[in-house]
């Protein structure tokens, strides 16, 4: 408390918003870190596999569907063949980048676990306070995700009611 | 014991504050998504029209398999529920804690999130591992 005695006025005022951390709650919040830190190598590595795997697999795969196609009824054209294939990588695209976007959790993932491990190991408020911005930005980025997908589905469940409802 | 070497300042607290805000939405809103789905599955399974038929046929033919579905799914239902609950025990800690000042509250949010990854972590393991087969 003596400290706090020596420093200017609007340091002692800024002190007295800080908010100490327990020693177990400063283990809780370590471990939890190294979890999340692992779990967002192993997401990131995971979600980059499925990424080239639908690039390179994808590409291969409509490649032996547009050579399969050719020639068979209702493929007759090279033009009918190319627009199955155009719409097979269309679909690998889209998968593509759905995946991407869940790149961008992972990284704030990873960068809150790195930042709360060193800001535990050294003391650091600031980089503590770093670290929670990236776990806000992480738990916003699902927040939002799950009530996207929640209109999706209130808009699925309405017009399959009125669909219902016509039939 | 509490450490005054490392302390949340109160831009620290706002980030935290509004990440406990989020994972609450979260946390209602997969409640939400589950329930629905539950009774959408309840309402097809005994519907007397063609999918109910079909779901009859097809998880519940009365082999061994109709049992480990059930369990499969209890489980899984039962994971879901424990992951939304600690969700929402870390959420409404911590924004008290933060809130009046309540170290402990702030230690059992944090509690919380450590089971949440400690748990979820070993179950992403395990999943990646079943994924290759």
């Amino acid at each position: 408390m003596e400290n706090y005695q020596n420093e200017p006025m609007d340091v002692q005022q800024q002190n007295l918003f800080n908010f100490g951390i327990e020693q177990q709650g400063l283990d809780y919040l370590k471990s939890s870190a190294k979890w999340e830190k692992f779990m967002a190598i192993v997401s990131l590595i995971w979600i980059s596999l499925c990424i080239l795997l639908l690039i390179f697999g994808g590409s291969a795969i409509t490649a032996l569907m547009m050579s399969r196609s050719q020639g068979l009824e209702g493929f007759e054209g090279n033009g009918s063949a190319a627009l199955a294939g155009g719409v097979m990588t269309g679909v690998f695209i889209f998968y593509a980048l759905l995946l991407s976007v869940l790149l961008i959790p992972n990284i704030y993932r990873l960068k809150f676990a790195n930042n709360c491990i060193k800001a535990i190991a050294n003391s650091d408020t600031e980089l503590l306070t770093k670290s929670f911005k990236n776990l806000r930005v992480y738990s916003t980025f699902w927040g939002i995700l799950t009530i996207i997908a929640l209109s999706i589905y209130a808009f699925i469940l309405v017009f399959g009611l009125i669909g219902f409802a016509l039939s | 014991m509490e450490n005054r070497d490392i302390e949340i300042d109160e831009k620290g607290k706002t980030n935290l504050l509004l990440a406990a805000k989020w994972a609450k939405i979260f946390g209602f809103s997969s409640l939400f998504t589950i329930g629905f789905i539950l009774a959408a599955s309840l309402f097809f399974i005994f519907s007397n029209n063609y999918i109910g038929k079909s779901y009859r046929n097809i998880f519940f033919d009365g082999s061994s398999y109709t049992f480990l579905i059930i369990v499969f799914f209890a489980i899984f239902l039962l994971l879901l529920f424990m992951f939304i609950n600690l969700l929402l025990k870390f959420s409404k800690k911590v924004t008290f804690g933060l809130e009046h000042n309540d170290v402990h509250a702030v230690t059992e949010g944090f509690t919380a999130l450590k089971i949440i990854t400690g748990v979820f972590a070993i179950i992403g393991v395990i999943t990646s591992i079943f994924s290759f087969f």
